[in-house]
C-alpha cells in the first residue's frame, strides 16, 4: 500500500452486460493519486475512462480487483470525492444561485447557509453578477465555471474531471483550463482529470497515464515536468518540453492515422 | 465572369442619425406601425366576413335557417344575458370542465409520475396504455351513462377520464426523457429516491404536463359538451342541441360563440399558470 495515496486502484476489472453481450471495459487497472497531484489520464475513446471515474466516484463498484479512496475500500458515493463532466449539467430550471447550490441542499444543509455559501462562492470566482440568470443566458464557459463552483462548494479533496473542457471552443477552452488549474491547486485537490487532448494533458498536469484499447488499463506513465512549472497551462505549452512529451505520448497512444479506419474510428 | 456580380450598394443606406437612443426610438416606432396595420387587416377581416354573411342573408337569397344570421346571433347574446340564462348555461359547462378537467389533471400527474417509482409496473403497464391511448374515449359515455345518471357528476366523470388518462400518458412519456446525468450526479452527492424524483424527475417533467393541460383544455370541453348532447336541461352543449331542434341555427351559433370565449379564456388561464411555473423557459 502506498503511504500517501488519496486514490487506489489494484488490478481492477470491470465487466459490463449489454444486449449483445458482455464487454470487458477494465482490464486490471492499478494506479496510485498521491495527495495534492494532478494527474491525467488519456487513451483512445471507449477504453474504459470514464468507467473508471465511475468507480471512483462511487457510482458503481468493480467486477473484481480492490479500489481504495484514503485507504478504505470504495462502497458509494464519497463525500471527499468530487466530479465534473463535459456536459455542466446545470439544471435549466434553476437559477445559477440555485443550481451552485444543489449540492450543498442535496447535503441538507439548511438553506440560508446553502445560499450564502453559494453567493460566496459565485462572488470568489467572479459570477456573482448571474446569480440570478438561468444557465441558458450563460456562455459555455461561464456554465461550465458554474458547474466547478457547485462541485467546489461541497469541498471535495479529490475531484474527478471527465473531458470537463471538450465541448468548449478553444479560447474559452485555454481560458477555463487555466481557471480551473489555478483554483484547483491553490485548493491543493488531488485531481484526476480524463481527456483525450494529449496537450491539455501535458499542460495540466504532473504526470500523465496513458490507457490501452479496451479492456483498459495503465500502458506508460509520463511524469511531466516543465522549465516553466505547472502553475499555468498557457505558459506550459510553450515550454520547450512539450512537444516531446507529446511525440512521446502520440506514439503510446498508437493511433494510425489514414491506416486502419477501425481505429480511426476510435479517436475523437 | 466576375464583372457579372452586382457590387454591394454601399452607398444606399443612409442612416437619419448616429444617436443610439433616436435609432431605437425610430426601430420601435416602425414595429409599432406594423403592429397596428396587422390588427387592422384583421379587424378588417373579421367585418368583411360578418357584414358579407348579414347581407348575404338579407339580400342574397342565402336561408337564415340553414346558416344563421349574425344580427340574430347578438340579439340571443343579448336576451340570454338578460334572462341570465346566459350565466347559468356557461356556468353549468365550465363548472364540468374545471372539476373534471382538474381532479382529471392532477390524478393523472400524480399516478404517471409514479411510476418512475416502478420499472416492472411501468414496463406492465405499457401494452394498457397503448390501448388506452388508441381508445377513442367518448366511446365510455354510455358507461357513465349507466353508473351516473344524467346528471352533472355523469359529465364530470367523462371528461375526467379523458383528461386522467391523457396526462397519465403524458407523465408517462415524460419520465423517458428525464436527463439521465442528471439522476446520477444527484446520486453521486449521495441524495436519496425521494430527492432525486423532487428535484430532477418533476421539474423536468413540468413542461410536458403543461403541454398536456393545454391540450386537456380542448378534450375537457368536448367531453362537457358530448355528455350534455346525451342527456342536460342546461349547459352550452344543451343550449347547441336545442337550437338545433327548433331550427334556431342563429342560437346554435350564440352557443358556439360561447364556447369559443370560454376556451379562450381557459387557454389563457393555463399559458399564465405556465409562465408563473415554468420562467425558466424561452417565450
Amino acid at each position: 500500500m502506498k503511504q500517501d495515496a488519496r486514490v487506489e486502484l489494484r488490478n481492477v476489472c470491470q465487466y459490463f452486460v449489454t444486449k449483445t453481450g458482455v464487454v470487458q471495459a477494465l482490464g486490471g487497472l492499478s494506479f496510485a493519486l498521491e495527495d495534492g497531484e494532478f494527474v491525467s489520464l488519456v487513451g483512445p475513446s471507449g477504453c474504459g475512462k470514464s468507467t473508471c471515474l465511475g468507480l471512483i466516484s462511487g457510482l458503481s463498484s468493480p467486477t473484481s480487483g480492490e479500489l481504495l479512496v484514503d485507504h478504505v475500500a470504495v462502497g458509494g458515493p464519497n463525500r471527499h470525492v468530487g466530479y465534473m463532466l463535459q456536459k455542466d449539467l446545470l439544471m435549466p430550471w434553476r437559477t445559477i444561485l440555485d443550481n451552485v447550490s444543489y449540492g450543498l441542499q442535496i447535503r441538507r444543509v439548511p438553506r440560508k447557509e446553502a445560499t450564502a455559501r453559494a453567493l460566496a462562492g459565485l462572488r470568489r470566482y467572479g459570477l456573482d453578477g448571474f446569480a440570478h440568470r438561468y444557465p441558458r443566458e450563460l456562455s459555455g464557459g461561464m456554465r461550465q465555471r458554474a458547474a466547478l463552483i457547485r462541485t467546489l462548494l461541497l469541498e471535495p479533496e479529490i475531484v474527478l474531471l471527465d473531458e470537463p473542457f471538450s465541448a468548449l471552443d478553444f479560447q474559452t477552452r485555454l481560458v477555463i483550463e487555466e481557471d480551473v488549474r489555478k483554483i484547483l491547486s491553490r485548493e491543493r485537490k488531488t485531481v484526476l482529470l480524463i481527456t483525450h487532448d494529449i496537450g491539455e494533458a501535458i499542460a495540466m498536469s504532473n504526470r500523465v497515464l496513458v490507457m490501452t484499447n479496451r479492456p483498459g488499463r495503465i500502458k506508460a506513465e509520463f511524469t511531466i515536468e516543465l522549465s516553466s512549472g505547472h502553475d499555468s497551462p498557457l505558459k506550459a505549452r510553450e515550454s520547450p518540453e512539450f512537444s516531446t512529451y507529446f511525440k512521446q505520448i502520440w506514439q503510446e497512444l498508437d493511433i494510425n492515422v489514414g491506416l486502419d479506419s477501425a481505429t480511426n474510428d476510435n479517436i475523437h | 465572369m466576375l464583372a457579372s456580380i452586382p457590387r454591394p450598394m454601399t452607398t444606399s443606406i443612409e442612416l437619419a442619425t448616429s444617436d443610439p437612443d433616436a435609432m431605437l426610438y425610430e426601430h420601435r416606432r416602425k414595429l409599432a406601425r406594423e403592429t397596428r396595420k396587422v390588427v387592422l387587416i384583421q379587424l378588417a377581416l373579421l367585418i368583411f366576413g360578418i357584414g358579407a354573411w348579414e347581407l348575404l342573408v338579407r339580400f342574397g337569397g342565402v336561408r337564415e335557417l340553414l346558416v344563421g344570421q349574425p344580427t340574430r346571433v347578438a340579439d340571443h347574446i343579448v336576451s340570454m344575458w338578460k334572462d341570465h340564462s346566459l350565466v347559468r348555461h356557461t356556468w353549468i359547462t365550465v363548472a364540468e370542465t374545471l372539476v373534471g378537467s382538474v381532479s382529471g389533471f392532477v390524478l393523472g400527474a400524480a399516478c404517471g409520475l409514479l411510476l418512475w417509482w416502478s420499472k416492472p409496473l411501468e414496463r406492465a403497464l405499457d401494452p394498457v396504455m397503448v390501448v388506452l391511448n388508441s381508445l377513442p374515449k367518448i366511446a365510455l359515455t354510455p358507461i357513465f351513462l349507466l353508473w351516473f345518471g344524467v346528471g352533472f357528476s355523469m359529465k364530470v366523470a367523462l371528461i375526467l377520464s379523458t383528461v386522467f388518462l391523457i396526462t397519465f400518458l403524458t407523465a408517462a412519456a415524460a419520465l423517458a426523457t428525464t436527463d439521465k446525468e442528471l439522476l446520477q450526479l444527484t446520486a453521486a452527492l449521495g441524495g436519496t429516491r425521494w430527492q432525486v424524483f423532487r428535484n430532477v424527475v418533476v421539474p423536468s417533467s413540468l413542461p410536458w404536463l403543461i403541454s398536456a393541460a393545454k391540450l386537456n383544455i380542448g378534450f375537457g370541453l368536448t367531453g362537457a359538451v358530448v355528455g350534455e348532447f346525451v342527456a342536460a336541461n342546461e349547459g352550452i352543449g344543451y343550449l347547441l342541441l336545442y337550437g338545433a331542434q327548433i331550427y334556431d341555427m342563429s342560437l346554435v351559433w350564440a352557443g358556439i360563440l360561447i364556447l369559443v370565449v370560454v376556451a379562450m379564456a381557459m387557454y389563457f388561464s393555463v399559458a399564465l399558470l405556465e409562465r408563473w411555473l415554468l420562467p425558466w423557459r424561452e417565450s
